[in-house]
Order: structure tokens, then sequence, then C-alpha cells
């Protein structure tokens, strides 16, 4: 039985924490014995340095098959610049890559041959139409034109386009283009899917469906690398993920395991309308195990909410708003770096 | 399921059938607009012959300067090599300017198995196959207004698709490099056009000053257009042929390899 993404979804947030997301992943992990051989990707040191600028700053990275790895950072951190380097089409400046089992300086034409590549911008021909815009990229691949056509009727079926296969690109919308690079990156049945943001920009009816079939992706056991810098969708769809900021990965472990390590299970926002958030501090000092003072908020890190909540009234602060949460990515982010992930 | 390799034409890359996968590219694009591109492929002929061979024929026929020949049947193998040289052109100026600037064409290609020499020989093989549509068209339009005079006619489209690939590289390599599209106007105002005025289309080479008569001689239009003329008109080009063919094959392999860096230049992230 294929279970929805939303069931799935509606598991793991009934599952105690941790719970549901373990017993997935170590069915998807391999062994530590075979894991070196079974890595789809393998960064030793990997850099990319534009001039003065270093983009990448000596990263370690293994994905092994089937997992769904995640890149999680603001804008600059280093994701699309370490993306187009496993893309085989950017060459580290230093460092060891390898994927696929081949050497990333070496072997792009043959390693490119077996990804799935959804770049940041959608590059599709504006001028085809959907059908053509597969058969065409099936042909780059070397795949017979009827093979290429079964396969992108199949693909246009998956993403739900069938009905527009004839139309052209020009006259889809957003969550339908990212629809169609998706298919099309599948086109030449890739081991391997590149996805770099794959939802940016898109409304959350168009984000939930590409969530949806990158899901499926997953089931069917395609090992899916992504960037992104919503830590919901980084949650939604991440085995496991490195949190890079400036170049250097800053954090890494699976979802569960980084809010474990780096930040309390809850977290209380607090807002208040007149005072100054700096004096507010000072009074908040103690009520938990960590007191972040953000321009607009201010977050109380601590394992039991509800208590915090009550320390906060008794010592007689009146905010204009209390929000007790579960602790999220985005608290990781911000303990990790000092900043928030979108601006 | 097949397996990839089952339904892969060539899973060696050794091949070399990448050229042509992107050729197929361009080749799709064009299917919605070669009715016109045939259509003014005769018109253009059939106009040029009419216009300037029948009209301003009608004052120089039988002029020495051109060895006695009717005047149509003089500028008609001039018109074939600078026609296919200028549809070549014309397609690597603007669609490759675009390719990676305005569309994400050669993006795309770029992330699948396709090497920055599959995606330029690609474009330019689709350059010369318009060529080639363009000459063979104004072959025909020739042979209907009797314009072959040689058993080695034929050979004038051999002629044409050389002028074509002698220009391709360079043409490239310049759209590729340009910092803003207002240089291609350059390009095509001061560049081919003058190359088709000068080349001894439609005078012959020694009408012109002494003084810039080695314009033409380094220009590779004018070497296409005499061993063109020479075909059709079944007489010998003014220099050794095999002179006239070295020019056009240096300018090829040349042209080859500056729009192959301009492209490594333009791609390299």
């Amino acid at each position: 039985m294929i279970r929805t993404f939303r069931a799935a979804r509606r598991e793991r947030r009934a599952a105690p924490p941790g719970n549901g997301r373990r017993i997935r992943l170590d069915s998807v992990t391999p062994p530590l014995y075979r894991r070196r051989v079974q890595d789809m990707i393998s960064a030793r040191g990997l850099i990319k340095r534009y001039g003065d600028h270093t983009a990448v700053d000596g990263i370690d990275i293994n994905v092994p098959k089937g997992q769904a790895f995640g890149f999680l950072g603001p804008n600059g951190a280093g994701k699309s610049t370490t993306m187009r380097m496993i893309g085989c089409v950017s060459p580290p400046t230093a460092g060891e890559l390898r994927i696929l089992g081949m050497d990333a300086a070496t072997d792009g034409a043959r390693i490119r041959a077996r990804l799935g590549v959804v770049p940041q911008d959608d590059t599709l021909d504006t001028e085809l139409n959907l059908l053509e815009n597969l058969v065409i990229y099936a042909r780059y691949f070397g795949i017979r034109y009827k093979v290429a056509r079964e396969r992108a009727r199949e693909l246009l079926d998956f993403v739900q386009l069938s009905d527009r296969a004839e139309s052209k690109v020009e006259d889809l919308s957003g969550g339908m283009r990212r629809r169609l690079t998706i298919a099309r990156s599948l086109i030449n049945e890739p081991e391997l899917v590149m996805l770099d943001e794959p939802t940016t920009g898109l409304d959350p009816q168009a984000r939930h469906l590409v969530w949806e079939r990158l899901f499926r992706l997953k089931q069917r056991g395609v090992t899916l690398v992504l960037t992104t810098h919503y830590m919901d969708e980084a949650e939604q769809l991440c085995d496991r993920l490195v949190v890079m900021d400036g170049g250097r990965i800053a954090a890494e472990g699976t979802p569960r395991q980084l809010i474990e390590a780096h930040v309390t299970r809850e977290v209380v926002e607090l807002r208040f309308n007149t005072e100054d958030h700096g004096t507010i501090a000072e009074k908040l000092d103690g009520t938990a195990q960590r007191v972040e003072v953000l321009p607009d908020r201010v977050l109380l890190y601590t394992d039991d909410g509800e208590s915090t909540v009550a320390e906060v009234h008794g010592r007689g602060l009146q905010p204009a708003s209390v929000l007790e949460r579960r602790a999220t990515l985005e608290d990781v982010f911000l303990r990790l770096t000092g900043r928030t992930l979108v601006d | 399921m097949t397996t990839v390799s089952e339904n892969v034409e060539s899973p060696s890359r050794a091949t070399g059938s990448g050229a042509l996968h992107a050729f197929e590219h361009w080749l799709l694009n064009y299917r919605r607009t070669w009715h016109g591109s045939v259509f003014s492929g005769f018109l253009l002929p059939l106009l040029f012959i009419l216009g300037l061979g029948m009209a301003v024929g009608g004052y120089v026929n039988g002029s020495d300067a051109i060895g006695g020949a009717d005047y149509v049947a003089f500028i008609a193998p001039g018109l074939l090599a600078s026609t296919a040289f200028q549809i070549a052109t014309g397609e690597l100026t603007w669609p490759v300017y675009a390719a990676t600037r305005w569309g994400s064409q050669y993006k795309a290609m770029q992330a699948s198995p396709l090497t920055n020499d599959d995606i330029l020989n690609g474009h330019l093989l689709y350059a010369l196959f318009r060529a080639a549509v363009s000459a063979v068209v104004f072959f025909l339009v020739m042979a209907a207004f009797g314009l072959l005079d040689s058993p080695l006619a034929p050979l004038a489209i051999l002629a044409a698709m050389l002028t074509a690939l002698a220009s391709i590289g360079a043409v490239y390599a310049i759209s590729m490099s340009v910092k803003n599209e207002s240089a291609l106007s350059i390009v095509h105002r001061f560049g081919i056009l003058p190359l088709t005025l000068f080349s001894a289309v439609f005078f012959p080479l020694d009408q012109l000053p002494l003084a810039i008569r080695p314009l033409a001689w380094i220009s590779p239009v004018w070497h296409g257009v005499e061993l063109s003329r020479a075909s059709t008109l079944g007489v010998a080009p003014p220099w050794p042929w095999l002179a006239h063919l070295a020019v056009l094959v240096v300018w090829a392999v040349g042209g080859w390899m500056f729009a192959r860096a301009a492209l490594a230049k333009r791609l390299k992230v």
C-alpha cells in the first residue's frame, strides 16, 4: 500500500519524538561496513573558490543510497555551489568528490548520465510544449525516441500534468513548471536526484504537491539531495541534513538529532508591546535554559513550556502574546549561527 | 522494467553522438518555422536573379571584366556561397547570445551528459544544416534559370558549405563573448554585410583598388565565392583551388578553436 505523504506526516506527529523517523532511517541506512561502497556521494575537504571569495570552505559529506539528504542554510551559504559541484557542472577548486563511485573531476559526463537535476531556476525551453521538453531532454541522454515518448507520458502523469502535454511551457504556473522540471529530471531513471530549492517561490498548495511527489520518489528508493532555506521543507523531506553557513557545515544529523543536540524540546515565544526587549531579558533571566532576544520577540528555550509560562506570569510580566511550541530546525539554525534562516 | 542500457543508443561517450543530440534540440525548434524559411529560401534567390541579375545585367552583360559571361550567371554562384554564409552566421548571432543569457537551453544541456564540445558542435551543425538547406534551394533555382554551365556545378553546393563552415566558428566565438547585444548589430553591419559586398559576389575582385584587395584575400567569403563560381561556370578560380581550400580550412579550424575557448569561458562556473 502506498502511504500518502500527509498520512506519513500525521503518523510522525502522533508518534513520540524521534521514533517514527528513526525506524524509517534504519531501514534505509546500510550497515556501516557496506556504507562506503554504497555511498552515492562522498566528499572530502571540498572547496570552491571564486577569486578571493571562498563559496564552499572544506566540507565533508556522505550520502548513502536511498537517503533523502538536505542542505539547509540561508542564501549565500554555499548550498547551490555545492550542488553544482555534485552535478558535475562546476569543478571543485580542491578536495575529493566521488559520485556514484566515480570521480567528479574526470567522469563528469558519465556521472551526469545517471543524475537527475532540478536546478534552482527552471531551465525549460519555453518555446516547446511539455512533451517536447521531456523528449528532447531524453535525447541528450541518448534515450531512443520511442522510449523517450513513453517515459515522457508516464512522467507527465506522475507529476499530474498529462492534460497539459501539448501546452507551451510559457502558459504554465510556477508550480507546474517546477513539477515539469522534476519530471524532466527523472527521464533517465536516475539513481540520484538533486533538487536545488525545489519549492522556493511556490504557494503552499503547490509546495505540498511537490513534496508529495518527492516523497513518492523517496519511497521508490531514489536517493534525493536537496537544498532549502525552509526548515519545514527540511523536516518534511530529509532523513538527514547538514546545516550550512558561510561555506561550512555547522551541524549534521537527522532533524530530530539536531534539535535534541542543539536546542531544548520546547520553545516559548513572547512578544511585548511597550517595553524594551533588552530590559525584558534581565527580568526573564532564569525562567528557561536559554533566553534569546530577537528584534521582534523573545525566545525561551525550555524542556517544559508550561511551567516556563507560569514562571513568566509569576514574575508579573505581561507579554502581548505567548506561544508555546516544539523546537524546530529554525531554532537550531538560530542557535548555531545567531541568525534566522529567512530574513 | 527495462534497464537503461537497453534503451540508450550510445552508452559510450566515445561514439561522439552527443553533438547530434544537441543538434536535435535546435532542429526541434526549427520545425516550427521551416515552412517560412524554405519559402524565403526560394524567394531570396529569385529576387536576386530577377532584380539584380536581369536588371543590372542589362548594363553589364558581356563586359570584359566578367570574362564575357552572362551577369546573372556571374553573380548567382557568388550569391549561392554568400547566402549560405549569411544564413549560417545569422543563426549564430542572436541565438547563440540568447542561449546563454536570455534562454536556458545551454544550462539544461550542461546538466545532461552532453559535454561543452557536444553543445558547441550541436549548435554549429544546426547552422550548417540551415546553410545546406538554403544552398540546395538556391542551387535548384539556378538550375531552373539555366545558370549551370558546367558538369562540375554541384560542387558549388560544397563550396557554399565550405564558406559557411569557415565562418561559423569565428562568428560563434564573437556572439558568445560580446558584452551586450548591440555588439551583434555591429557584427552584422560591419562584419557580415561588408564581407558579402567586398568578396567578389557582385563584381570581380580586380575591380577593387589594389590596396583593399588583401582584405578579400583573407576573407573566407571571397575564397568560397570563387570556388563556387569556378564550379558553375566551369572556369579556373583566380588562385589554385587548393590555396582557396587551404584558407577556408584555416578559418574553419581556427574559428572552431576560438569558439570552443569562448564557450568554455562563458560556461565556467
